[in-house]
């Protein structure tokens, strides 16, 4: 198991330099810079401006003081939404805001979705399944702004339940809408998955020997089935999660939530070039540490996996 | 449905009659009556088991062969309580006898339980090897865990009582280093092994009746002759009574008491052993016979093959099921089921051939050939046996 963290730990720290590195060329390769708005500035006005941000050096230079800086915590600063603010602090607490509605809408979507997946498998051509199977058809295929507008509509505008908009006096009634807008997807899919897993598990020889058994259903299922399923279900969780995080930069549109992904939409529009390289690569890093999770977790799990390389 | 035993004809004697004669006074094990199960399809109703009659002494070991579709894999499941989503139980009973917990015999329908009856039942008194090891144990499950279910949900036993039990168990099947196997996960374990391991949890609770449904057909064949040797000393040592399915007569000829031939979700011919074997009256069965490669079949003769394929299940079937296949059916085939005719005590054949008004047809001189053959080298073997050591 040790061997198998070290693996996956060293692959995730090269995928991490290789993105920063691609993401940083094609951001150079960009057309414009941050000063096109100043019309009116002279070349020679611009050049002095390129060699105070340094941004006169050769990229490939530009890159190792970009990662010599990254390591000691500076990103850098923004050029145009908040003049030489460290992006640092202006990413700091946005990151906390995204990263918490993304892990409720993760676990509300994963739990709720698995309830149902379990009980549609269980109730196999029964009503239940049929209501579940419309509920995943409609999360998978229907994209989450519309539930989020359909969400603000009735609960928002016409119940008066919940703010329309993020109001950081009380964020936890505000994040109960946006959370269930963005969870709708996660919790279709994972629907969708634990019940054909469960299903299909049903039918496998092994339930029919442990079935053999005499075992009471209860326990061939958590025994059995559940942990069987879990294998492949935790497979499907890792695109889901990259789902999430993307889902939440439409998502904090339209609530206006102060997160990280508003902040991604106004630094490519502004021109941004560091706030836009750091948001990019706190999102990819993200998704990074997500799949990292999933494999370990795998690991943990499959005893095909955790145990792979000793000797049988 | 119709009983096979058409009552007033002379020479079609009833199935109770035909109980061998040691056992007369005792309760078999299993006795299945007129068993017809069908399964709900997109096409149509499947008409898998049409009437199955069948009897299974203590300790004794019973063959069921057939083709694939026969139906014998579904009539062993009904006994294990195994359905599936889309069968429909038309009828019949199966009537297992066991000893309860104070060594007293119980005998109960196995068609009329509830699932919580039959939950009890399974894997403390009727267990089951199924076809594929490879994924028949659950791979996130250590060997330990999984030989250890059936033992605590039925033997209630103490943890160090448990482990102790473990290790006879993987004992008794032959596999050495015990305690690495016990924590090992299936996939560490190879197909021989892990079907030793199935056969370990199988008997584990020390089984009434264990059935093994082609639990050699999925393996390696220097594997498959282990394996069923394994079964044939376990069922020595521990008196099990056996249902063994296969669709291989080799296997029949080396593990089997009493042999049924299924047909088309029916039994057309039981006996012993030495019956099915050396005195077969059904076509179907001498077909079988006959297309069973030996030790002396010439390498440029074709092997038999029993013309035709076998009926769709989805179509009622008039009269003998086999009849547009037999080369001697005679036109009451086509018409009438035949009933169970027979020939000795423990042997009967449902085939018309066996009415007093057939015309007397004898089976393929091929065959007869064959048979005796057979008898030469079974003495020649005994002989050796004799002048062992």
């Amino acid at each position: 198991m040790g061997r198998y963290i070290a693996k996956r730990l060293a692959v995730a720290a090269l995928t991490v330099f290789i993105i920063l590195f691609v993401l940083f060329m094609l951001l150079n390769f960009m057309p414009g810079s941050p000063f096109n708005n100043e019309e009116k500035m002279t070349p020679e006005q611009i050049a002095t401006l390129k060699a105070a941000y340094g941004l006169d050096k050769p990229v490939i230079e530009r890159f190792f003081i970009y990662v010599g800086n990254m390591l000691r915590g500076d990103f850098g600063v923004s050029y145009n939404i908040q003049n030489n603010m460290p992006i640092a602090t202006m990413v700091g607490s946005r990151l906390k805001v995204t990263l918490g509605l993304g892990l409720e809408a993760g676990i509300l979507g994963a739990i709720v979705g698995n309830l149902l997946g379990i009980l549609a498998a269980l109730k196999r051509h029964t009503p239940v399944d049929t209501v579940a199977t419309v509920i995943a058809v409609l999360g998978v295929s229907l994209p989450n702004f519309v539930f989020a507008l359909l969400l603000s509509y009735f609960f928002g505008y016409r119940l008066k339940l919940f703010p329309l908009t993020f109001n950081p006096a009380d964020p936890i009634r505000s994040s109960v809408l946006p959370v269930i807008a963005l969870s709708m997807f996660t919790l279709a899919s994972m629907e969708r998955y634990t019940r054909s897993e469960l299903v299909s598990i049903m039918d496998s020889d092994y339930m029919m020997l442990a079935e053999s058994k005499g075992l009471p259903r209860r326990k061939l299922i958590m025994r059995h089935a559940l942990r069987n399923a879990l294998i492949s279900l935790i497979t499907v969780l890792a695109p889901l999660l990259v789902n999430l995080m993307s889902g939440s930069i439409v998502i904090e549109k339209i609530f206006s939530i102060p997160g990280l992904g508003t902040l991604y939409i106004t630094a490519i529009q502004s021109n941004d070039y560091n706030v836009v390289l750091a948001t990019s690569f706190i999102y990819s890093v993200m998704f990074v540490i997500a799949m990292l999770l999933v494999d370990l977790a795998y690991g943990l799990i499959d005893p095909r996996v955790r145990l792979a390389g000793q000797k049988g | 449905m119709k009983s096979p035993i058409a009552s007033g004809n002379a020479s079609a004697a009833s199935i109770e009659a035909q109980a061998p004669r040691d056992h007369v006074h005792e309760r078999p094990v299993i006795k299945i009556s007129d068993l017809t199960i069908s399964f709900k399809t997109a096409n149509g109703i499947v008409h898998a088991v049409r009437g199955v009659n069948m009897d299974l002494y203590r300790g004794q070991t019973v063959a069921i062969v057939g083709e694939s579709g026969s139906g014998k894999s579904v009539s062993a499941k009904q006994i294990m309580g195994i359905h599936s989503h889309n069968e429909i139980y038309e009828g019949g009973s199966i009537e297992f006898t066991y000893k309860d917990d104070d060594g007293r015999e119980k005998t109960v329908d196995l068609t009329k339980i509830d699932d919580k009856e039959m939950a009890a039942l399974k894997g403390k008194h009727v267990a089951m090897v199924f076809q594929d090891p490879l994924t028949s144990l659950d791979p996130t499950m250590t060997i330990e865990g999984q030989l250890s279910e059936s033992l605590t949900e039925h033997m209630g036993l103490s943890a160090e009582a448990l482990h102790a039990r473990c290790v006879e168990l993987l004992d008794l099947v032959g596999i050495t280093d015990v305690e690495a196997r016990l924590k090992s996960y299936p996939h560490q374990l190879s197909g021989g092994m892990r079907q030793r391991v199935v056969i370990a949890i199988a008997l584990s609770c020390d089984p009434d009746l264990l059935i093994c449904d082609e639990p050699t057909t999925a393996l390696d064949v220097t594997i498959q002759a282990r394996i069923l040797q394994l079964i044939i000393d376990l069922q020595k040592k521990l008196g099990t009574s056996v249902i063994f399915i296969t669709h291989n007569l080799g296997v029949v000829a080396k593990v089997a008491d009493y042999v049924n031939v299924m047909y088309a979700g029916k039994v057309v011919e039981a006996g012993t052993l030495k019956d099915i074997f050396y005195d077969p009256r059904h076509p179907y069965t001498w077909g079988l016979l006959s297309s069973m490669p030996s030790l002396s079949t010439d390498r440029s003769e074709r092997l038999f093959t029993i013309p035709g394929n076998p009926p769709n299940m989805l179509n009622d079937i008039q009269g003998d099921a086999f009849a547009p296949r037999n080369p001697y059916a005679l036109e009451i085939d086509y018409k009438m089921e035949p009933p169970a005719f027979q020939v000795n005590e423990h042997h009967w054949a449902a085939t018309w051939l066996l009415d007093s008004r057939a015309p007397k047809v004898e089976m393929p001189e091929q065959l007869r050939n064959r048979i005796a053959g057979m008898k030469l080298e079974s003495a020649k073997l005994r002989e050796g046996d004799g002048n062992g050591d």
